[in-house]
């Protein structure tokens, strides 16, 4: 680990980490570090300030429960959640997307912040979080607002955070009666991923009453599968339905290529994970 | 890596083909100048910042221009070097089109070696792809201003 | 001092240490930290070196200002190529010209001829200084066309990616074995076939390290470094320099973390920073990053080859001609010795002696390749594998019935093969039959074809490598009869302190075998004395070590070689112990033995510690018996006889001393619309000779099996068409970790080596084994697909493009 070089800034509150954020133009967080120091390391992205969160005292990792609302603190790390039995039994979708990130070690550093922070399409949490309609808490030097995650990923790498914003907080509803399961396609724990889904859907009577398909590494952002979500509806999820649902999720996509897989690959694994995981809901 | 794509605009091709011979014009049009000197009317240098999403680095670049056929087509050739990373980008650009309206249509040849091209693979094509479009948006925007 | 030269004869069957289970010592020590690696070696003022690499694959280099780079403070030192070509001789080549004409320095001169190639090396106060002005090298390049692939670099107006060579081509050779012209005459049919290997790496959890240091009092660089075979890469670096070896000392930690053959190439590294030390008197640090490890720390290579095989109907092969074309990449570096090490296999582990090689090494705009795990046998293997396939297929005759029919038989034993290598012993057949049975071939076979009218993909593939270990130099020869090498020696030195400890040492290095806990033991047996109770002195100093020339671990040859040594320098300080035990006990030396530290007498009972004994050898010398010199300390040397020890007129040598074999057995399902490929089971036999310890072996075995399954469905060195590696890092060159890998069933069919002293066969490498059974397994599971395989490395990614490909057509 040798970036270049940096100034460390280390806030012990919110107030004080929004105010460096907004005066330092090039400042940026880190929590975990799971793909900010990686990225510093092979210098390709050397930022000239770092931020830490680690000590800022209202941050502290949280999973706590109000009602249907589960409310999970942007320092939890991916191992937290994927152990929380709160989480299991609510939203199971967010604790699978969470065990398949990386390695043990990776788990115990990386945190749910971090990993949606960083806008990138290839992270597990985003697509889970997607699927889960989740809403985040973000404050700034004008206090706090609540972005829809369909509203926060805009382009690669790029989010509706304004910079001197910090995630603080993601809310998702309890969902324990809907049908939730995250897959993913990759050659090892470690390597760049070749296709995942986060898949949420709600069945009354074999009928699907509302779904929600999330999409890893199937474009610039994290996406949804809007079109096959409204196509489910009402439907039952017969064979044919589901087939038919992954095509039309995977028909105008278009996902990286890189060594793992063409274009072409990724939209054959999308449409497979989407169909089997679908499948698995009626089986 | 190779890669083309074509735009019409509302200008004649006389009024194009000597916007696009003028160097000033289209380094203002490539992507996040930071500073550029004209050498001469076929050379310019420029510091770019370009890359992938926040991932970006300064590209000292020379960007120079050869007429392949006087008022239809041009050469752009552009030799960028970055901490470890370098580009060598010919864009072949043509117009065609009368008095009130033409197309433009280019064709880039790139070599994008190091760093970024190496871990970046997966989204270099589609973020080149990207900002050669955005660099002849901005063209037609400034030849209708 | 007693020097034994070389010896003749076995070991007794006493196996009281040797074989048996010892807790394996260096493991605990290496799991508490408590390790001394390469990179904790901190000599006080050590300054840092950083490379600035190559963006391109192929350019000429117009001009390098390094100006730049002392705008940062603790900048020191900054060289170009330019600067070494005038300070240092080009690094010694092994093939003659035109080849042996190419010139190859630490960093890049005129041109960068593959992407990452070291073009300028920055010496600062520390690392992240060094890193950071290694970024403003500002290289003008023009860029130069590209050759990656080894059949191409052949072509008429194929890029020369060294000029004054002439062409691409590093050696040629042929191989014309046997009479293959009657074979093909009788043959019934001819089954041709391409066979192509990708190229990989070692990847060892360490990377590769060095700390040189320059004392001008006496004129003496040291150098600390992982390099794994120091005393043959110390002729090179010194004629770099200039210097002779008694101005260099080489020094490996005690540590080495892994090496699987990546650890030897390094000597650009080392030159590079011995240079860079005496300049500025300080000493000079460099580790590889993981980048550069997996850019330049040593490729496997990659090698296509083109075979006829001439059969008869009932499936046994009556010859086989071919022609092999090897990419070596940017710089031959210890090749082209790979050119000749393939030969260690010729016939597989098949009866065929009728066998024509025409092989072809060529350079390429790739990074250098070098010994890698199985070196430049297992591709051979892996060709051997797929022709029997192919064969089979041809037949429609079943892979195993076709590989029956064409093994070596144990009454042939020792078989000495058509290239007059010595195949020192083992049953093929008996372990083929146990493999099988094992791994219940006919009920996966049922199943599989009971279960693909449903879909699904399952594939059997069986494969066999012969792991040849204690390699003869003299193989080289063939390449270059006056390349100073042949042979191969180790040496073993055992004391008896003043204390009576037991204490050896050897010259082999160790990078994780646990040679201290398997060396122990062959002393033990000796000295009939708990392993835990011998002292074994790890690392290496070239200065106040023992060593021979071709010390070090490679080539599977520490337990043969230097086990031997040690062996031999043990039992012959067994007999001065007893000669000085006879004076002080006065009782004939036919009733004395050793046993536990103490020498006791078989008749009378009586005993006395072995510190008694020392105690008299070292210091109450008045006290020794006339004739005897002080001390107890042996010293032996120990050379092989190969029996065909030089290469004859048609290549002919006995190229190695033991040939292990493993074969392995692999049941895959391939998933019908993902392509992902599952291993369901996955069995090898093999045999590694007598075994000093079952753990170690059983660790190499696994570790081997692990590293074939890894290569063959994983790990891939990719280049783009202009030559960017684009798999640079563990996102995209993937070892597969321990999640990912099957639960394996190692068997053993265990027979003494009659080649070796101790009857150990080397079984460091295990050469791939799995490669073969799971490319052969692939195919069969995608039979229905009609998919014909050809590289050793499969994806589900290929299967997709691959299948694709067949849907168009």
């Amino acid at each position: 680990m040798r970036p270049r070089p940096f100034d460390f800034y280390q806030p012990t509150s919110i107030k004080e980490a929004s105010e460096i954020l907004h005066s330092h133009e090039d400042a940026k967080p880190l929590a975990g570090g799971q793909s900010l120091i990686p990225m510093m390391k092979l210098r390709i992205f050397s930022p000239s300030e770092i931020m830490s969160l680690a000590k800022i005292k209202e941050m502290k990792p949280y999973i706590s429960e109000t009602g249907q609302i589960l409310k999970i603190g942007a320092m939890a790390t991916h191992d937290m959640i994927h152990r929380s039995d709160v989480l299991r039994n609510a939203v199971p979708v967010l604790s699978e997307a969470a065990g398949e990130i990386a390695d043990q070690q990776i788990r115990n550093r990386g945190t749910i912040g971090g990993n949606i922070a960083h806008g990138d399409p290839s992270t597990n949490l985003s697509a889970a979080l997607l699927a889960l309609d989740a809403e985040i808490e973000v404050q700034g030097i004008e206090g706090t607002r609540i972005i829809p995650i369909d509203e926060f990923f805009l382009d690669l790498f790029t989010t509706a955070l304004d910079h001197g914003e910090i995630i603080t907080e993601f809310r998702v509803k309890a969902s324990p009666h809907t049908k939730q399961k995250f897959m993913k396609v990759a050659k090892s724990d470690t390597a760049f991923p070749m296709a995942f889904v986060a898949l949420n859907v709600g069945l009354s009577e074999g009928f699907v009453e509302n779904a929600r398909i999330a999409l890893g590494v199937a474009g610039p952002t994290p996406l949804r599968a809007l079109e096959a979500e409204k196509f489910l509806l009402k439907k039952r999820l017969d064979s044919e339905v589901i087939t038919k649902a992954a095509q039309i999720a995977t028909k105008d996509l278009e996902p990286p290529s890189d060594v793992h897989a063409s274009e072409e690959y990724r939209k054959q694994l999308l449409s497979t994970l989407i169909k089997r995981g679908l499948s698995s809901f009626v089986g | 890596m190779n890669f083309e794509g074509s735009k019409e605009v509302k200008s004649g091709v006389d009024k194009v083909w000597k916007f696009m011979t003028a160097p000033e014009n289209m380094v203002q049009c490539m992507p996040d100048v930071q500073s550029y000197n004209i050498v001469d009317s076929k050379t310019v240098q420029a510091k770019l910042k370009v890359g992938i999403g926040f991932i970006k680095e300064i590209f000292d670049s020379e960007i120079t221009f050869a007429e392949i056929e006087a008022g239809k087509k041009l050469l752009i050739t552009v030799n960028s070097k970055a901490k470890a990373n370098s580009a060598t980008i010919k864009i072949e650009v043509s117009v065609d089109g009368d008095d009130t309206k033409s197309t433009l249509k280019w064709n880039v040849d790139a070599i994008m070696a190091g760093r970024l091209a190496s871990i970046g693979q997966r989204y270099i094509q589609k973020v080149s792809d990207k900002i050669v479009e955005q660099s002849f948006v901005c063209m037609t925007q400034k030849l209708l201003a | 001092m007693e020097v034994l030269q070389t010896h003749k004869g076995e070991v007794k069957a006493a196996n009281k240490y040797i074989g048996k289970n010892i807790k394996i010592r260096e493991d605990v020590k290496l799991v508490q930290g408590k390790g001394h690696y390469i990179d904790d070696l901190e000599l006080p003022g050590t300054l840092h070196m950083a490379y600035a690499t190559s963006t391109y694959g192929h350019a000429r280099i117009k001009k390098i200002d390094t100006s730049k780079c002392f705008t940062i403070p603790g900048v020191l030192y900054v060289v170009t190529g330019e600067e070494l070509k005038s300070r240092l001789s080009p690094f010694m080549e092994i093939a003659t010209p035109p080849s042996g004409n190419l010139r190859d320095y630490p960093l890049a001169v005129d041109k960068v001829r593959y992407y990452g190639e070291p073009v300028a090396a920055i010496v600062a106060t520390d690392p992240y200084i060094a890193e950071d002005a290694a970024e403003l090298v500002d290289v003008e390049y023009e860029l130069l066309p590209v050759v990656l692939d080894g059949e191409k670099s052949l072509e008429q107006d194929a890029p020369l990616v060294h000029e004054n060579i002439g062409s691409n081509v590093v050696w040629k050779g042929v191989w014309d074995l046997g009479d293959t012209e009657s074979a093909f005459d009788r043959a019934d049919l001819i089954v041709e076939d391409v066979v192509r290997t990708h190229r990989y790496a070692s990847v060892p959890l360490e990377t590769n390290g060095m700390v040189a240091s320059y004392d001008e009092g006496s004129n003496i660089i040291t150098v600390h470094s992982v390099n794994q075979m120091p005393m043959f890469s110390l002729p090179l670096i010194c004629a770099a320099l200039g210097i002779p070896p008694s101005g260099f000392r080489m020094i490996v930690p005690p540590n080495v973390g892994g090496a699987f053959g990546g650890k030897i190439i390094n000597y650009t590294h080392i030159t590079l920073v011995s240079y860079l030390t005496r300049i500025l008197k300080k000493p000079v640090k460099y580790v590889e990053t993981r980048t550069e490890n997996i850019t330049f720390g040593t490729h496997n290579n990659e090698r296509i080859y083109h075979v006829s095989l001439a059969a008869r109907k009932d499936g046994k092969v009556l010859g086989v001609r071919m022609k092999a074309i090897d990419n070596c990449g940017a710089y031959p570096r210890y090749e082209p010795a790979g050119a000749v090490i393939w030969a260690q296999v010729v016939p597989g582990i098949y009866d065929v002696r009728d066998i024509y090689v025409e092989f072809i090494q060529v350079l390429s705009n790739k990074g250098p390749t070098g010994p890698v795990r199985g070196y430049s046998r297992v591709q051979h293997n892996f060709m051997w594998e797929r022709m029997m396939n192919a064969l089979a297929k041809k037949l429609n005759m079943d892979p195993t019935e076709v590989r029956f029919k064409n093994l070596i038989q144990p009454e042939k034993m020792p078989y000495v093969g058509p290239s007059n290598t010595i195949y020192d012993g083992g049953n093929y057949p008996a372990s083929f039959k146990r493999l099988l049975d094992t791994l219940e071939y006919k009920k996966w076979r049922d199943l599989q074809a009971k279960s693909r009218p449903d879909g699904r993909l399952i594939g059997i593939g069986v494969a066999a490598v012969i792991d040849s270990g204690a390699n003869n130099f003299s193989q080289i020869k063939i390449i270059n009869k006056d390349f100073p090498a042949s042979g191969n020696s180790d040496v073993g030195m055992v004391i008896v302190d003043q204390f009576g400890d037991i204490v050896a040492r050897t010259g082999t290095t160790d990078q994780g075998q646990s040679h201290a806990t398997t060396f122990s033991q062959i002393v033990a047996e000796v000295f009939d004395t708990d392993p835990e109770e011998i002292k074994f002195q790890e690392g290496f100093d070239s200065i106040s070590n023992i060593w021979a020339a071709h010390s070090g671990a490679y080539a599977s040859r520490s337990a043969v070689i230097a086990g031997t040594a040690l062996y031999y320098a043990a039992r012959n300080l067994k007999q001065k112990v007893l000669k000085i035990a006879q004076s002080i006990m006065d009782e004939p030396i036919s009733d004395l033995d050793i046993k536990n530290k103490e020498v006791f007498s078989k008749v009378s009972g009586k005993k006395i510690p072995l510190a008694k004994v020392a105690s008299v050898a070292w210091s109450d010398v008045g006290l020794l018996p006339d004739g005897i010199d002080p001390g107890l300390m042996s010293y032996a040397i120990y050379k092989p006889d190969f029996k065909f020890n030089m290469p004859d007129e048609r290549n002919r040598i006995n190229n190695t001393l033991t040939y292990s074999y493993s074969i392995h057995a692999t049941v895959v399902e391939v998933d019908p619309e993902t392509f992902q490929i599952k291993i369901l089971k996955h069995v090898v036999i093999s045999d590694p000779g007598t075994i000093i310890n079952p753990l170690v072996v059983e660790g190499q075995e696994m570790g081997a099996t692990l590293h074939g399954i890894s290569a063959a469905l994983s790990e891939n060195l990719v280049y783009d068409d202009d030559g960017i590696l684009l798999s640079s890092n563990f996102w995209d060159y993937n070892v597969i970790g321990a999640k990912q890998m099957p639960d394996l069933e190692l068997l053993q069919d265990v027979t003494r080596s009659t080649s070796s002293v101790l009857g150990v066969r080397g079984i460091g490498e295990g050469g791939g084994g799995p490669i073969g059974s799971i490319i052969n397994a692939v195919e069969d599971a995608v039979t229905p697909l009609n998919i014909k395989l050809i590289s050793s490395n499969i994806s589900s990614y290929d299967l997709f493009s691959l299948n694709r490909k067949n849907e168009v057509i």
